[in-house]
């Protein structure tokens, strides 16, 4: 009897696991072969050895050195930034009550616009054109040509973007983690006469501890994975901008103007992977003695 | 113990096929066999089979071409009533290059596609890929204008030679032209002679710089003295690459060569470059990466020379059919359209551009056939001047240029201004006369970068003239080398036929040398195994902790 349950448990699990073979599995193994193929040529399928090759090729390309730079101020700055400041806000919305739903609306709304008509709005603030400085300039009374410009002033942009669009959903998360968060501890901290700021570090950044840590994990996923908000700024010639991501440089190899290059694409990748899965187990690891799973 | 090895056995074996199922997709070669593409002409078309074909295209968002293709699809199936057609519209070239690419490997690229030659290269790289013409082109049955052919096609002789030209890759025909334009010169008449000049039939780059030169004068109140307006960029050029190209064509330098050797990083592009960086500093000359649209600003009475596509030619001009901005900013001018501005008017020289078609190979030679046979039905009379009355294009073949439609269709120029607008023929007129000063650069694996890589050189020119920094020549064309990765273009070696079936041992020919990691890499390949070891030291010793707590 148990073996047939077993046996059925296996069948109805089966459509899951062919679709994580086929799309998950099969897809990581193909990139991991892909990798060690030396020139691979996508149309003519042809490779002219096996080895590291594509890993020494991508690691000495001064455009993945400038992506792999540009990904990682962007998670230095943006990360941290939007994090903090996703907190300061929830903890406003939570500390007032008239207007609470709608400013949460407010916050929200980046959230559900879209990634390139949030590019354009950005270009009217920031876009030096022929007809105007952008509202910025003409605001902070300066010339600064933020989009064409020096690359710091291009990166400053960036963050500010991606600070902007990924910071609703953190707001809200945070939000709803305060909601949760016993009222009796706060009470009970009053009657012994906590201050406001020892209410905070000792009650309640312990107590959603679990939903900040896993906000900073999956921000840190999303910032490596960066590309579609740097194409909205400054086109799909993100390399003449100076501007490229790690995954800009991946997308650029699969389609470039000599064919595919899907060794130097699969190498990319698996060094993004790398990075990614060391610093997310990083995280994991040193936060199990800080973070409070209730 | 032995459900957890049958457990293990089980999730090894589908590792394998998986890792068996990968393994399909290459093989191990020092020398890539690219093979010719020359498959046999049937003997016969079978027109009792079914046959479904895909038909990647292109138009410019333009409702009337999108009508062309469907109606000359209608039309050959009524013809071929076994052949099925199913069209796929894109909006740009590069999208159906990048599809095309990633459908080559699995086998599943259209069967006809609208694409640049350039591309074709690329294609081309895969065996077999892409069918060559020749045979098919000259068959007495099926060929251009064949015996069995149902419907009116032209014959390789009605074909413009100069077009026909443009699709010979390494010796043979892998394409057929579809549509050609040049570049074309919009002037607004009026600036020029307010600015005390006369428009020549010919316009010299000397004149074109000194005019617009000239016009940068401003009023008292800030306003130039020309327009009256607050904006004006007296000359722009839309397509940088163009630029480049035509101007290195017409002091006869250096550009490429059929091998695929870049050649364009010479004296002739710096002493080019730095006379473009003057203008752009001065604010007399932009592009449109910088600025925008040219016909947008030449509408508006805020740009006196504009170059762009013939093919874009209805929209310029403030009546122009086709318009990107508001009505109330149109200004009415005289419009004139000449050539590009050159060095020597009495050798002219413009480019040649425009899609073409090619066929893919596929494994039933009757698919092929009815892939022929509706390329062929593309360069029919009724295909060819519908899609060329659209915008500014001109037919390729001979028999449309001369059919009694579209002498017709000249002859009413400027009747309206939508289907005769002025500019618009007068724009297919420029390249219909000018067809022998045409050009077409080297195709190559690789060209397509190069391309870019040309217009690249003077964007940064000018952008380096905005951000008022030093034209550094050197190092712009480092850094352009190594943006477009010119320094990795396969180069054929000399005296190698560049139609021969198989490329060059690269391996054994030219081993690359070894780089050097940059610092960078370095730190990353130190660090990423340093962290880890770190990370399992701190897990011995947690683990050792918790022991001894225990």
């Amino acid at each position: 009897m148990k073996k047939k349950n077993n046996l059925k448990a296996w069948l109805y699990l089966l459509p899951a696991i062919l679709f994580l073979g086929v799309f998950m599995i099969y897809p990581l193994i193909d990139v991991c072969i892909y990798s060690v193929e030396e020139n691979y040529a996508s149309i003519a399928r042809t490779y002219t050895g096996i080895g590291l090759g594509n890993f020494r090729d991508v690691l000495s390309d001064r455009l993945f050195i400038q992506a792999l730079k540009n990904t990682f101020i962007l998670v230095a700055i943006t990360v941290p930034v939007s994090t903090g400041l996703s907190l300061l806000i929830a903890l406003g919305l939570s500390s007032i009550k008239a207007l609470k739903k709608a400013f949460q609306t407010i916050y929200f709304l980046p959230y559900v616009t879209n990634t390139l008509a949030v590019g354009l709005v950005f270009m009217i603030l920031f876009d030096k054109t022929e007809y105007t400085k952008g509202l910025v300039n003409l605001l902070l009374r300066t010339d600064i040509d933020f989009i064409d410009g020096e690359y710091w002033m291009k990166m400053m942009v960036t963050c500010l973007y991606t600070v902007w669009i990924v910071m609703p959903f953190k707001i809200l998360i945070l939000t709803s983690a305060l909601a949760s968060v016993n009222s009796e501890y706060y009470k009970a901290a009053k009657v012994d006469g906590a201050s406001s700021a020892r209410i905070f570090r000792k009650i309640t950044l312990p107590m959603i501890s679990p939903t900040v840590f896993y906000l900073i994990i999956t921000g840190f996923i999303g910032a490596f994975k960066a590309y579609s908000d740097e194409v909205a700024l400054f086109g799909t010639n993100l390399n003449a901008a100076g501007m490229n991501t790690i995954v800009g440089y991946v997308y650029d190899m699969l389609y470039s103007d000599t064919g595919g290059r899907y060794g130097n694409a699969a190498a990319a990748a698996l060094i993004l992977f790398a990075i990614v899965f060391t610093i997310t187990y990083i995280n994991l690891k040193f936060s199990r003695n800080k973070v409070q799973y209730m | 113990m032995l459900r957890k090895y049958k457990a293990a056995g089980v999730c090894m074996v589908l590792l394998l096929a998986l890792c068996m199922l990968s393994g399909c997709h290459g093989t191990l070669t020092t020398k890539a066999s690219i093979g010719t593409g020359d498959t046999a002409v049937p003997a016969q078309f079978d027109e009792t089979k079914p046959i479904e074909l895909v038909f990647w295209a292109k138009n410019d968002t333009n409702k009337v071409q999108t009508a062309v293709y469907n109606q000359a699809i209608t039309d050959f199936e009524k013809l071929y009533p076994n052949v099925k057609i199913s069209l796929r519209l894109y909006s740009d070239y590069s999208r159906i290059y990048a599809d095309v690419i990633t459908n080559i490997p699995t086998n599943t690229p259209p069967n006809v596609c609208i694409t640049y030659p350039d591309h074709i290269a690329t294609y081309k790289t895969g065996s077999d890929v892409v069918l060559q013409l020749d045979d098919w082109m000259r068959d007495s049955r099926y060929g251009l204008g064949g015996s069995e052919v149902k419907f009116d096609a032209p014959t390789e002789a009605e074909m413009v030679p100069e077009f026909l030209d443009e699709c010979i890759l390494d010796g043979h025909y892998y394409a057929l032209p579809y549509m050609r334009s040049t570049e074309a010169l919009y002037i607004n008449r009026d600036l020029v002679e307010k600015l005390g000049y006369e428009v020549p039939d010919v316009l010299t780059w000397d004149f074109v710089w000194e005019v617009s030169e000239k016009a940068m004068e401003k009023d008292e109140d800030g306003t130039f003295r020309v327009n009256g307006q607050n904006v004006l960029i007296p000359f722009i050029y839309k397509s940088t690459d163009n630029m480049m190209i035509s101007m290195l064509r017409q002091l006869g330098a250096p550009y490429s060569n059929a091998n695929g050797e870049v050649l364009i990083f010479n004296d002739t592009t710096k002493a080019m470059l730095e006379e473009i960086y003057l203008h752009a500093k001065s604010r007399a000359f932009s592009t449109f990466a910088i600025s925008s649209y040219p016909g947008n600003f030449l509408n508006a009475g805020q740009c006196i020379f504009a170059v762009d596509s013939t093919a874009g030619a209805t929209w310029m001009g403030g009546e122009a059919p086709m318009q990107d901005i508001h009505a109330s900013q149109l200004k009415l001018f005289n419009i004139e359209v000449r050539p590009i501005p050159q060095f020597d008017p009495d050798n002219m020289k413009m480019i040649s551009q425009g899609p073409s078609i090619c066929v893919f190979n596929k494994d039933d030679p009757q698919e092929v056939l009815a892939s022929w046979l509706f390329v062929q039905y593309l360069l029919t009379n009724p295909v060819q001047l519908g899609y060329s009355e659209t915008e500014g294009y001109l037919p390729v073949t001979l028999k449309a240029q001369q059919s009694a439609e579209y002498q017709d269709y000249l002859s009413r120029k400027g009747e309206d201004n939508d289907e005769h607008y002025a500019v618009k023929i007068l724009a297919s007129e420029l390249l219909m006369h000018h067809t022998a000063d045409t050009f077409v650069t080297p195709v190559f694996n690789g060209s397509t970068s190069l391309r870019s890589a040309a217009g690249q050189l003077i964007e940064s020119a000018c952008k380096s003239a905005r951000r008022k920094q030093e034209l550094n020549i050197p190092q712009l064309y480092n850094e352009v080398n190594s943006l477009y990765r010119l320094d990795q273009i396969e180069v054929i070696p000399a005296g190698e036929d560049a139609g021969t079936e198989e490329t060059p041992e690269t391996a054994e020919a030219e081993p690359v040398p070894e780089q050097e990691l940059p610092d960078i890499s370095k730190a990353l390949l130190i660090a990423l195994p340093a962290v880890w070891v770190l990370i399992g030291l701190y897990t011995v010793w947690e683990k050792k902790k918790n022991k001894r707590k225990n």
